[in-house]
């Protein structure tokens, strides 16, 4: 008798141990799908050290330490649903949520059969396999791909906490579906999602204007929800990470959620408040582009910070003030160091060492050779505000498909193209008897005028004789 | 034994065949690949890691999930693009089928041969049509990817049921449930056929069976 009391006591360890990891898991997979890369890892078939659920999945930190402060704040494993919910920043500020997922577990139905080391472990790892195959197919997961050629436009943000799911913020029409469930003797685990159908952000219900929920269940102690943390960019692994850096980027709203100790003091920020979060594009949107904002850091962008022809950078700007002050564009003669950029081999500056004087300034002129000015035709606009603006007249460039929108530009070109009108001499078709006519009066004319046409070809038969 | 079979009937353009049957394939075979097992004794074995690729499509906006193997890859591709091309052969009429069974192998005994049992077959039966326009065209791919995130959900939605699949093996046994001839993963023996031209009601298992009955006759 106590052998089976034992037994089931070390079942029930195993069975929380397995699900703590599943939910860990779980997580993991739902938010990196919404990081907006393509997943790829391979299989290991000597795995040394096995994998948990025999499945190849990387741990993101940042993930994994947001995963175990919500589990942690549990007394009894499943108590509570834990939820992952995706949510949609824009750059205008406002916020949608995308999708909910809610891990629960069902006590009410259970299988007593099932062996917790075999039998659920391998539901477990069927159920994630769910999970991998399903976020890949809902709306956000369209968006998220998109979010890095939309940086400006939108960022993904994730958000785990414990209690009901928040089904009131996914609009009308969302649907729910279950995605995995493994069935255990302690009750069945379940993954669920219910997605967001109508993406479009109607201005009465975004952040802005914070509308007052009151929940039906606000008087209840248990499944309520717990907000444990605001909604954090599920593009995490560019971010940058310098706290100064932070502090311009994010509100105190989101820095509080990195700081346990601060979280108490800061009330717990609702979905649809606005709350400020990047992508690496979108900081470079915003700030990267413009020298004076950190200019130390150049090296810490280099993939995505380029330099246009006729960049200055802003330690040799002050000397050029200095002495050229009242000749326009004459700072495009002056030699330039680029040792920290990024795209310096695509602009070779060679110093002529001949002297001359414009006015009564004594000037040193440069021979500048671009070898490959157009290696960042879209950059072009955006250069230009790193130089100094009392140095230049800003002339806009209009280059073929390019625009504040390329693709709408395109699409409305493609569109024109589709949609051409057909030619007038097809919409005035004559009618029969009117052509008819118009050829009887032809031939009337061609008749009449047939002795001429006689003397024109006899006249040809004479030139050739 | 009665296999548990599952329809999925669709119409598409030709170009759309081996992405769409991809799709729906990879995401089962996905939910059908174990680790590859590792037998250190007889009874102790060690399971390996399966790794995922997310797998884009080029005429479709859609995205699926597939076991990382590329010899699984290779193979499940080559079945699909051989039915892709027997169906663009076609002059009339665009449609065929195409079967993902998983089965199991009883071992050849005295009088009887091996046999081949299904426990699951999963069919596409496609219409390929043809349309006259890029408009409608893009009309129709937005809607093919949305049929499309319904099969992945009901074939979800029926892996999670955790019905009949054959009990593990012992070592000597593993090839009769597991195909081990990948040397990455260890999906479930699985045969892929397809027939242009009307339904198919052969399978690896009624054709074993006849040809044992007609056997038995001589």
């Amino acid at each position: 008798m106590s052998d089976s009391v034992k037994q089931n006591v070390q079942d029930r360890k195993k069975f929380d141990t397995f699900t703590r990891y599943f939910i860990y898991k779980s997580i993991q997979i739902i938010v990196q799908s919404r990081l907006g890369e393509k997943i790829i890892t391979k299989s290991n078939p000597t795995a040394t050290r096995p994998d948990w659920f025999n499945l190849a999945i990387i741990d993101n930190n940042d993930v994994q330490t947001e995963a175990r402060k919500v589990i942690a704040g549990q007394q009894n494993l499943l108590s509570q649903n834990v939820c992952t919910e995706i949510s949609l920043r824009t750059a205008e500020g406002d916020a949608m949520v995308l999708e909910l997922w809610y891990i629960s577990l069902d006590t009410n139905q259970f299988d007593p059969d099932a062996s917790i080391s075999y039998t659920v472990y391998n539901r477990m790892g069927i159920a994630l396999k769910s999970v991998f195959s399903v976020s890949r197919v809902t709306p956000a997961y369209k968006l998220a791909r998109k979010q890095k050629a939309c940086a400006s436009d939108y960022v993904i943000c994730y958000r785990v906490y414990l209690g009901e799911p928040n089904f009131y913020f996914l609009g009308d029409g969302y649907q729910k579906s279950k995605v995995g469930s493994a069935p255990s003797p302690y009750g069945t685990l379940n993954v669920s999602v219910a997605y967001r159908t109508k993406l479009l952000i109607s201005p009465q219900k975004t952040g802005k204007e914070a509308p007052f929920f009151v929940k039906d269940d606000h008087f209840k102690p248990e499944g309520s929800e717990k907000q444990t943390s605001p909604p954090r960019p599920c593009y995490i692994r560019n971010r940058r990470t310098s706290a100064s850096e932070l502090d311009t980027q994010l509100s105190g709203a989101e820095l509080s959620s990195t700081s346990p100790a601060q979280k108490g003091d800061k009330p717990p920020v609702h979905l649809s408040q606005p709350i400020r979060i990047l992508g690496d594009n979108l900081v470079t949107q915003k700030e990267d582009f413009r020298p004076k904002s950190a200019p130390e850091k150049q090296s810490d962008f280099r993939e995505f910070h380029r330099v246009g022809a006729f960049v200055q950078m802003p330690s040799s700007r002050p000397t050029i003030r200095k002495e050229v002050d009242d000749i326009p564009f004459l700072t495009l003669l002056q030699p330039t160091s680029y040792q920290n950029t990024a795209d310096v081999q695509s602009i070779v500056i060679k110093p002529m060492l001949s002297n001359g004087t414009i006015g009564n300034t004594k000037v040193e002129n440069t021979n500048i050779e671009i070898t490959n000015s157009a290696d960042s035709e879209s950059n072009k606009s955006t250069s230009s505000l790193t130089s100094a603006p009392e140095d230049f007249v800003m002339v806009e460039l209009k280059t073929p498909f390019y625009g504040a929108d390329a693709n709408s530009d395109l699409g409305k070109f493609y569109r024109e193209c589709q949609t051409v009108p057909s030619l007038a001499m097809f919409e005035e078709d004559p009618s029969v008897t009117e052509t008819l006519d118009e050829i009887t009066t032809q031939l009337e004319v061609f008749e009449s005028n047939m002795n001429d046409f006689d003397d024109f070809v006899t006249s040809l038969q004479q030139d050739a004789e | 034994m009665n296999a548990r079979a599952h329809v999925f009937e669709l119409a598409l353009e030709g170009r759309e065949i081996e992405e769409v049957v991809g799709s729906l394939f990879n995401t089962l075979l996905l939910h059908r690949t174990l680790g590859k097992f590792q037998y250190q004794q007889e009874g102790s074995f060690s399971t390996g890691t399966v790794g995922l690729v997310d797998e884009d499509c080029d005429f479709i906006d859609f995205t699926h999930v597939r076991v990382a193997s590329e010899e699984l890859n290779v193979q499940v591709k080559r079945e699909i693009g051989a039915f892709r091309d027997t169906l663009r052969n076609l002059l009339t009429p665009h449609s065929g089928q195409i079967s993902l069974e998983f089965y199991e192998r009883k071992r050849a005994r005295w009088l009887f041969q091996a046999e081949c049992i299904p426990w699951e077959v999963w069919t596409v039966k496609l219409d390929v049509i043809t349309l006259s326009n890029e408009h409608d065209r893009q009309i129709y791919r937005d809607r093919l990817a949305e049929m499309l995130m319904e099969k992945v959900m009901h074939i979800s939605d029926i892996m999670n049921r955790h019905e009949y699949v054959p009990k593990m093996p012992s070592q000597a046994e593993l090839d009769l449930i597991f195909d081990t001839s990948f040397l990455d993963v260890q999906p479930y023996l699985f045969k892929i056929s397809h027939q242009a031209n009307g339904p198919s009601y052969s399978s690896v298992g009624t054709t074993m069976r006849k040809f044992i009955k007609d056997t038995l006759s001589l």
